[in-house]
């Protein structure tokens, strides 16, 4: 009994500091709700509007597929200033080949993810082995490469690609389900119902709602440091509505983007290397304490080296995806992506001191300003007030990273 | 001295020296008097951003908002005149903007301990974006009447020596003073070798970054005043170019090392006539932007790659907390 009690208040004692070393992780999710219902509000419901959502996601998949990759290398405590150049350049090869040499385009998208890795791999040499710092390496990489961009295209658009290469970037998944379906509900719902994307939706918040039911209950059992069981339902409803109204939403327009199936399986891939595999862990062990990390033995330089090697390549997939959806190369194609995909890591909770960031945290800080330039933008607002506002968000998110590091 | 000894700034000297005879015989045009003033004049203002530049990151920190302290408070100033104020009270406010940015910089990074290279980006964002969105009307402000005389500090001549060399020169001597002869230069080298040890050997840390910040910033709103007034005119989009690039490579390239402590004046003034005298050449050759981004970016990286070989790094030089 008393040990009951015991437990009991240990527990309660563990949620509110789950809570409290949690902060940050709600309340990041907490704005990101917060700033969609505020600009659902403005633009009149303009935002959650199928076809917006639609450009919501095509408008940021490459930014939060490089934020992935920037996250691993912030993370090992260096940063990469040259993924909007490998964007153009990566982009500028691929458009030669597909459109001056008449290369079909699957091995030109290998190839192009080949050149990116190439391009991580030489750059992360000079950071891993010649250990000279990141941020000259990727400088010097970002002037070479916008250069080489310049000179490959000399100044001018490289384009149209093939129909199926331009899918990648702008196609919808295709209906499977669609007619049985129909004849049962009829026309009630609209002819043009993509009954599998909606599937899916339903499908991943089932799924998600599953698994972490059983890792929640797991910890519980083996009384590790859990969330309290509001906070955890709550949570995971809200996920779970949200994947179920996107998937409607998205549904009712024209399905689900190719892209957001790059994006996801992307995410989940890079969830469970960072959480559940020895080299994603290896790689915070390094960020947080770099000697320890080395006197425990393992290779930092070959770690270090894999986090460029596999940014490279992540930034040449956005630049097919950049390329894909404008349906051209062009010369300033990639222009200061490096610093929106260094906001969105940064919002979303990496700390530029090394050892800290999840991959959740980053793809949410990277819709927080995906949601605000695009209803800033729907609104109407100037460019360079939303220069403003990203600014002042940005500062806020520096600023509440300073703040928890000063009281821990 | 070897060449083990030669370090960084002696080998960018080396090709500066090599360079500049090369250009002088293969390039017509190039060692005339009227280039040679050019040359001076286009890095006089690269030069002080690189002395702005230099103060920061010898704290080991990085300003990436220089362009925008350059642009905005200049800008401010030109706006005012143009709207009926007088010079002095538009000077007075753009001089105070000053202050108030490098304050709200110097008091992130030092108190609340966010890393420079995130504070300067964000709010390097929001003060060009105030600029264009609340200050001005329109993207270029225009020079009006009320600064007649003003444009001296520009266009004028002090011997025959271009106004902004002099303000280069001057400039110069003034960190260098602050740098090698103040308690606070010495106090700014001693944070960047080891802010910790400064610390606790009880150097006011925090209120030295903070005056850091401050100082980059008005030295940055100096070269924008030189800047706006040998041109006329305040291009305030200058924020959306790679000018901070630019001033970052001529601090590198000088041999000031990003993790502080290390460099001085000297290697300013070398990293900005190597630059100076490239980009000057690759002009007159007729060299494309994107030609004269790949160069810069292959000398940069064969200047810290020659510096990595001939000075190793290891676990005893290499410091904590470089980028």
């Amino acid at each position: 009994m008393s040990q009951e009690v015991a437990r009991n208040s240990g527990n309660d004692a563990n949620g509110a500091g789950f809570w409290k070393s949690n902060l940050r992780e709600y309340g990041l999710l907490g704005s990101l709700l917060l700033i969609m219902a505020l600009f659902e509000y403005l633009t009149g419901g303009v935002l959650l509007a199928p076809v917006n959502i639609t450009n919501l996601i095509l408008q940021n998949s490459y930014i939060v597929i490089m934020a992935l990759g920037m996250l691993l290398i912030i993370v090992g405590g260096n940063i990469d200033l040259s993924v909007g150049s490998i964007v153009g350049f990566v982009g500028a090869i691929a458009a030669t080949m597909m459109v001056d040499y008449k290369m079909p385009w699957v091995p030109v998208v290998g190839l192009s993810l080949v050149v990116g890795g190439l391009i991580g791999a030489a750059q992360g040499y000079f950071v891993a082995y010649a250990k000279i710092p990141s941020f000259i390496v990727t400088l010097g990489g970002m002037l070479i490469f916008r250069g080489l961009t310049g000179n490959i295209l000399l100044g001018q658009f490289v384009g149209p690609f093939p129909k199926d290469f331009q899918s990648i970037s702008s196609g919808f998944i295709p209906d499977f389900v669609s007619p049985p379906l129909l004849a049962i509900f009829g026309n009630g719902i609209g002819p043009n119902f993509r009954w599998t994307s909606m599937l899916i939706g339903v499908l991943g918040a089932a799924l998600l709602i599953f698994t972490s039911a059983r890792r929640w209950r797991r910890g519980r059992a083996h009384a590790t440091e859990t969330e309290p069981f509001a906070l955890f339902a709550g949570k995971n409803a809200i996920f779970a509505i949200l994947m179920i109204g996107f998937g409607y939403l998205l549904a009712s327009y024209r399905g689900l983007p190719n892209v957001l199936i790059i994006m996801g399986a992307l995410i989940l891939l890079y969830m469970f290397v960072t959480t559940r595999m020895t080299v994603g862990r290896r790689i915070y062990a390094l960020g947080g304490n770099r000697m320890a990390a080395q006197l425990t033995g393992g290779t930092s330089e070959r770690v270090i080296f894999l986090t460029f090697v596999n940014m490279g390549a992540l930034a040449g997939l956005a630049g097919l995806i950049v390329a894909a959806r404008l349906n051209s190369a062009t010369p300033s194609a990639g222009n200061s992506f490096e610093l929106d995909v260094i906001a969105a890591c940064f919002i979303g909770g990496a700390s530029a001191s090394g050892g800290v960031g999840k991959v959740m945290g980053v793809v949410i800080g990277a819709f927080v300003m995906g949601v605000m330039n695009n209803g800033m933008s729907i609104l109407g607002i100037g460019i360079y007030w939303q220069y403003v506002v990203k600014g002042l968000v940005l500062l806020a998110a520096v600023y509440v990273d300073g703040y928890q590091k000063n009281k821990t | 001295m070897g060449i083990k000894n030669l370090g960084q700034q002696g080998i960018v000297f080396a090709v500066f020296t090599a360079l500049f005879p090369i250009f002088a015989i293969a390039l017509p045009g190039f060692l005339t008097t009227a280039n040679m003033l050019t040359l001076l004049q286009n890095v006089a203002v690269l030069g002080i951003l690189g002395l702005a530049m230099a103060i920061v990151v010898i704290g080991r920190g990085i300003d990436i908002s220089l362009i925008a302290a350059l642009a905005v408070p200049p800008g401010l100033v030109l706006q005012m005149v143009q709207d009926g104020h007088s010079l002095s009270i538009s000077l007075a406010a753009a001089f105070a903007l000053s202050i108030a940015f490098g304050l709200v910089n110097g008091w992130l990074i030092a108190y609340a301990e966010v890393p420079s290279l995130f504070t300067t980006l964000a709010s390097g964002l929001f003060l060009a974006g105030l600029g264009q969105a609340a200050l001005f009307k329109l993207d270029v402000v225009q020079w009006s009447p009320g600064l007649d005389g003003f444009e001296k500090l520009g266009q004028g001549n002090l011997l025959g020596i271009p106004m902004p060399v002099v303000m280069f020169a001057l400039a110069c001597i003034a960190v260098a003073f602050l740098l090698r002869q103040t308690r606070l230069g010495a106090y700014i080298y001693a944070i960047g070798d080891n802010p910790n040890g400064a610390r606790v050997t009880g150097i006011p840390t925090r209120p030295i970054i903070v005056l850091q910040y401050v100082m980059a910033a008005l030295i940055g709103c100096a070269a924008g005043l030189i800047m706006a007034s040998s041109v006329n005119s305040m291009p305030t989009r200058i924020f959306n170019s790679t000018l901070i690039y630019d001033v970052i490579l001529v601090v590198v390239l000088g041999g000031i090392g990003l993790s502080g402590g290390r460099g001085g004046v000297v290697n300013v003034i070398i990293g900005t006539l190597l630059i100076g005298t490239m980009l000057n050449g690759m002009t007159i050759m007729d060299v494309s932007y994107s030609g004269q981004n790949l160069v810069k970016g292959v000398v940069l990286l064969i200047a810290v790659i020659t510096d990595s070989f001939l000075n190793p790094r290891n676990e005893e030089t290499a410091q904590q907390g470089d980028i």
